[in-house]
């Protein structure tokens, strides 16, 4: 049993899986993060030059421990998402950034502190695309369920999905 | 960072057993507390994946699970989820509760505690097994139980575990009943630190 219906057979799902990036300028591509709980699905598009892009963030920041730069934080995930997209004809001001996630799974005693990590994954993100001049139109963050998101490249709907409900159109 | 590209044969044999012996004792734990004889349905064999397979384990990022998620604190930090499809996971409260096969069809406050207290049960026992083995001082939280997408019950375990490295030593664990009416799965999701401290503690004692 799943939560959400697959995308049909024209299209194809592109997976961002924990702490990836994708981008894509293939009209027949979905940019898609799965299951998103504490994460962070960020879904980034140029409607003039029709590139899209696609953040799975899984920590708020990099705290430094060494290492290659990583994009499951935030602070790493969203300049390397404008990054890739301007390579692939993206104008920093044409994009339209929307959030999904970043929800607070449970507030069992003793994790409340582990489990609000969701928020914490948020506000960095706020905080970066803010720095960044990123436009964010929309948001659907926190509560207490998992969610799916997914971003069409050939016309930018975004879609989110949780279980129980229809998708939603973000 | 620690990562376990070095960890050497005699290493991983080591805590592929205390897992094992682990997982057998919480497996144990779960027959005495439904009264019926719960066996491992195959080997108990920990592996090493990239964290962002470890929702593969549950059928799938978007499968709907229940899980009764458990953090390990004292000595080294580590998680363990215990997780069923909502159906099975119905069945086995029915049981537990002592109701008619069908009765629960949602998740309610007596519900969330009986699973919950299975999850405290499994998850002690596996603890004390390894404390047992090797003197440290490990236990577990008081369980969080959730019904929602695989990845998304999953995040906040592998969240703390990306902040350390980008692949995991899990144990995927299918156990049940002769009549399969117990078919769950542990998992066992150790942060690295886990793994160094109980290996060096067994080495040195």
């Amino acid at each position: 049993m799943n939560a959400a219906p697959a995308t049909t057979t024209a299209e194809k799902a592109v997976i961002a899986g924990l702490g990836q990036v994708k981008t894509s300028t293939d009209p027949h591509e979905v940019l898609t993060c799965l299951g998103l709980g504490s994460c962070i699905g960020l879904t980034a598009y140029d409607p003039i030059a029709k590139v899209a892009g696609m953040c799975h963030i899984v920590l708020p920041e990099d705290p430094g421990r060494g290492g290659p730069p990583s994009p499951k934080f935030a602070n790493v995930s969203v300049p390397h998402v404008l990054s890739e997209m301007e390579k692939l004809g993206a104008t920093k001001r044409h994009i339209i950034v929307k959030l999904a996630g970043g929800a607070q799974m449970s507030s069992a005693p003793g994790m409340t502190s582990a489990f609000k990590i969701g928020e914490k994954n948020f506000e960095a993100t706020k905080r970066v695309l803010a720095e960044l001049g990123l436009r964010c139109t929309a948001t659907e963050t926190g509560g207490n369920r998992g969610r799916s998101l997914r971003l069409y490249v050939d016309s930018g709907k975004v879609l989110v999905s949780s279980v129980g409900s229809e998708p939603q159109e973000l | 960072m620690t990562t376990h590209t070095s960890l050497s044969e005699a290493d991983e044999a080591a805590w592929t057993e205390l897992v094992r012996n682990g997982i057998s004792m919480s497996i144990f734990g779960l027959s005495d507390m439904v009264g019926k004889e719960v066996k491992a349905m195959e080997e108990i064999r920990p592996v090493k994946i990239p964290v962002h397979q470890a929702p593969d384990l549950l059928g799938g990022p978007e499968a709907i699970t229940l899980a009764v998620y458990l953090q390990v604190v004292g000595a080294a930090r580590g998680h363990m989820v215990l997780v069923f499809t909502p159906e099975t996971a119905f069945d086995l409260i029915d049981l537990l509760l002592d109701q008619e096969p069908g009765t629960t069809k949602e998740l309610g406050e007596m519900e969330i505690s009986t699973m919950g207290e299975m999850g405290n049960i499994m998850g002690s026992f596996f603890l004390n097994t390894i404390a047992d083995s090797t003197g440290l001082d490990l236990q577990p939280t008081p369980p969080a139980v959730m019904m929602d997408m695989a990845a998304s019950v999953l995040d906040v375990a592998l969240a703390e575990i990306l902040l350390e490295a980008d692949d995991i030593i899990v144990a995927d664990t299918m156990f049940g009943t002769e009549d399969r009416l117990i078919n769950g799965t542990f998992l066992i999701l150790p942060s690295h630190d886990l793994v160094d401290v109980v290996l060096h503690k067994r080495t040195t004692s």
